[in-house]
């Protein structure tokens, strides 16, 4: 088993020359590219989650180490077995009808993206009938609200009832997250899980699919 | 029925409310600082009697704060205590919000705006007026006397709707969820004015009758609350909101009781977010008689904007929040007598000396908590000796290890020691508390420097800030962390309460009324939302330089 640590750090600081340097490296020493994969980046992923749950990290930092991320992941892709390159779970992320905030929904859908979940990031202000579309055209196995505002809060359960009137809702979880969410608040409109920033909510999300 | 006996009379309530919203409604005003939320334990009052049941049991918040002698004796916070019965009350003095506390000076650039002031002394208008500055936070309040075209008395008052949320957007989400809220929020603020009002009337020996004109300036959200007006589209996008037009109305019909024949004129708004207070800060500060690249900042909740560029006036609105009011900020107060609002650290001993606000000899010298002001005096200081990174976490490596502390699991560092402060508690400032005030200054940088890319500009020329915030700020401080773009401190110019300025002249001056017309239709709108590079600028502007 490789050390890993250099590449994790490299990760974690977001430097992305380092990373990408590090990972070719450990491509051309004969590392199978799923390994550099799960034990290099995805943990390195993990501490970043970590890091910005507790408040270490913020949003500048963790989105320049899941842009690393990303583009390791670019030049792993190719050489990922069949196993590794597997999606492990479909998921649809949006920001609700009235709401335009993005960056936390972003941060979420990057992290996921680099954990190997099939993510499809439709945007915001997305009307109920919009998620519901995605789920079904995309077969999707978790789709994640995101609100920044106390009014568009509501907007969310408005959401899940959609996704109840179409007869999806039983095939999908629902994970709910934004600055104003509570867990009492999703416990309420009967989401699936609820987290309070990116990092816990990329960690939910990999436990859900 | 839901009723309050105090003060030898009955206040009917509604079941539901608390003792201290339906006081407030009846017209009996209490010290609420932190704004109802059960944190500054100001709005003691004494239950003497009470039906069974008509009142909610004492909760843990309360349990935490009264000592048990209190609770015997019936001691409730207002903020907490839910009614649904007949109770009666006696306030303790040290409750009752005090005119002494409120009152404040006129604004600064009044004494600079005199010339403009032609109609003073004409007989064909009335003599008394009443200029109001709605804010989210702070209702301020200045009694106009038209013939010698001075400002009498003025005051201040924390706004009491802020039991229904800190923000423009927690308050409207409350009448969405709620229509019933907005008549309340509405009765709430009539009944500061008609406080604010009769305690000036008082000082200068007035009949409130001779009050015959009001201008009242605000953000959208608070105008349209003052009239009853349904703010709730103005809750999500496109933020429009019902009327943008100025509107004259008679005081009796909004409920206005301190003279129900006066007459009501709310300036013009903008957009949803962009209101008459910044309009009636840039008719103070002459903005468009001033040179291009000239930016009017209210680094207040909402921080709107206005620029002077070649092509006319832009405005935008940053969403910057309450951070710098102090709210959300773990050990955060209103700017008011224990606040701490600058504090020095010693660079070779890292001793901390924080500086209290005091108005009074006789107020206590121990903090209460940390103002809008003293979180940026701190978060500068720390930024400056080397605690923070650029990024804004705490550096263990070089921060005092006695300072680092955990606050409620959270990582914190050390202001105030608990045998110094005046809860008994120690005062800190939070990793958590830093990453707020990171958001709400990276909003305004953001606002600033999209403005200033739209002008064509690399920098701003001038800044001239406004709010009451903005008069306490420390310029040098705002520049350290990045509020400001970098700019020589004598760029940066502290106006004060520019919007109540503005209210002031408008009451003196009628045709200023129909310039705030002509800025309204002029200005462009700036969406920041709109803007292909506003998440790139909002990431970047969220370290410290």
């Amino acid at each position: 088993m490789s050390d890993f640590s250099e590449l994790t750090d490299a990760l974690i600081k977001g430097d992305e020359a380092r990373v990408l340097e590090l990972t070719r490296k450990a491509m051309d020493a004969g590392t199978p590219a799923g390994e550099i994969l799960k034990t290099g980046l995805i943990v390195g992923m993990d501490v970043v989650g970590e890091k910005m749950e507790n408040e270490e990290m913020f949003i500048p930092e963790v989105l320049m180490s899941a842009r690393a991320m990303g583009a390791a992941v670019e030049i792993l892709k190719p050489h990922l077995s069949a196993e590794d390159a597997a999606s492990k779970g479909v998921v649809v992320i949006g920001t609700v009808k009235g709401d335009l905030h993005d960056i936390g929904k972003n941060l979420v859908s990057m992290m996921l993206e680099s954990a190997g979940l099939d993510v499809h990031n439709i945007g915001v202000d997305i009307a109920p009938d919009q998620f519901v579309s995605a789920v079904q055209e995309k077969n999707a196995n978790l789709v994640c609200l995101s609100a920044l505002l106390t009014t568009t809060m509501p907007m969310m359960k408005s959401t899940i009832e959609a996704l109840v009137e179409s007869g999806v809702r039983d095939s999908v979880k629902v994970l709910v997250g934004g600055a104003p969410v509570t867990q009492g608040f999703a416990d309420e409109i009967g989401a699936d899980g609820y987290a309070p920033d990116a990092g816990s909510a990329a960690k939910l999300a990999k436990s859900m699919v | 029925m839901a009723q309050i006996q105090v003060d030898d009379r009955i206040i009917a309530a509604q079941s539901g409310q608390s003792i201290l919203e339906a006081l407030i409604a009846g017209g009996v005003l209490l010290r609420s600082d932190c704004g109802g939320r059960g944190r500054c334990a100001k709005c003691r009052v004494r239950i003497i009697a009470a039906d069974p049941g008509a009142v909610s049991a004492i909760d843990e918040i309360e349990t935490a704060q009264l000592d048990e002698s209190e609770r015997l004796a019936g001691v409730r916070l207002a903020c907490r205590a839910v009614l649904t019965g007949a109770i009666t009350l006696e306030i303790p003095g040290a409750s009752r919000l005090s005119p002494e506390v409120a009152r404040k000076g006129p604004p600064l650039l009044f004494n600079r705006l005199k010339h403009r002031i032609t109609a003073a002394g004409e007989s064909s208008q009335p003599r008394w007026g009443l200029a109001v500055d709605l804010g989210t936070t702070t209702i301020a309040a200045y009694l106009c006397d038209r013939q010698s075209a001075t400002v009498t008395a003025s005051m201040s008052v924390r706004n009491p709707q802020a039991v229904f949320g800190d923000d423009v957007m927690s308050r409207i989400s409350a009448v969405r969820v709620d229509p019933g809220s907005l008549a309340r929020m509405q009765t709430l603020v009539i009944k500061s004015l008609d406080w604010a009002a009769g305690h000036l009337c008082k000082a200068a020996q007035l009949e409130p009758g001779a009050v015959e004109k009001i201008v009242v300036v605000g953000n959208t959200t608070m105008i349209h609350l003052l009239h009853g007006e349904d703010p709730s589209t103005m809750g999500i996008y496109p933020y429009s909101p019902l009327f943008v037009e100025s509107r004259q109305v008679a005081a009796k019909a909004l409920g206005v009781q301190f003279n129900p024949d006066a007459e009501i004129t709310t300036l013009p708004l903008i957009t949803g977010f962009i209101g008459s207070d910044i309009v009636a800060a840039a008719l103070a500060a002459e903005l468009d008689t001033r040179a291009a690249g000239t930016l009017l900042v209210d680094v207040g909740t909402n921080g709107e904007i206005m620029a002077a560029t070649t092509a006319g006036l832009v405005a935008t609105s940053c969403a910057t929040g309450p951070a710098f009011e102090g709210a959300t900020i773990r050990h955060g107060m209103q700017a008011l007598s224990g606040a701490i609002d600058a504090i020095h650290i010693e660079p070779q001993t890292g001793r901390i000396d924080c500086r209290l606000i005091q108005h009074h000899p006789y107020q206590p010298k121990r903090p209460a908590g940390i103002c809008g002001s003293g979180v940026i005096s701190a978060v500068a200081a720390m930024r400056r000796i080397g605690w923070l990174e650029p990024g804004g976490a705490f550096d263990h490596d070089t921060m005092p290890a006695r300072l680092l502390i955990k606050d409620s699991g959270e990582t914190a560092m050390l202001l105030v020691p608990a045998e110094e402060s005046q809860s008994g508690r120690p005062i800190c400032l939070t990793q958590k508390d830093v990453r707020a005030v990171q958001l709400a200054k990276g909003a305004l940088r953001a606002g600033i420097d999209l403005l200033v890319n739209k002008m064509g500009t690399s920098r701003p020329r001038h800044l001239l800030l406004a709010g009451a915030f903005g008069s306490t700020i420390n310029i040098a401080d705002a520049l350290t962390i990045g509020l400001f773009p970098p700019l020589p401190e004598q760029s940066v110019a502290v106006i004060g309460n520019a919007a109540g300025a503005g209210a002031i002249l408008a009451v003196f001056e009628p045709s200023i009324l129909q310039e705030a017309r002509r800025i309204c239709s002029r200005t462009e709108v700036l969406e920041l939302a709109d803007q292909p590079q506003f998440q790139d600028t909002f990431v970047k502007s969220l370290s410290f330089p």
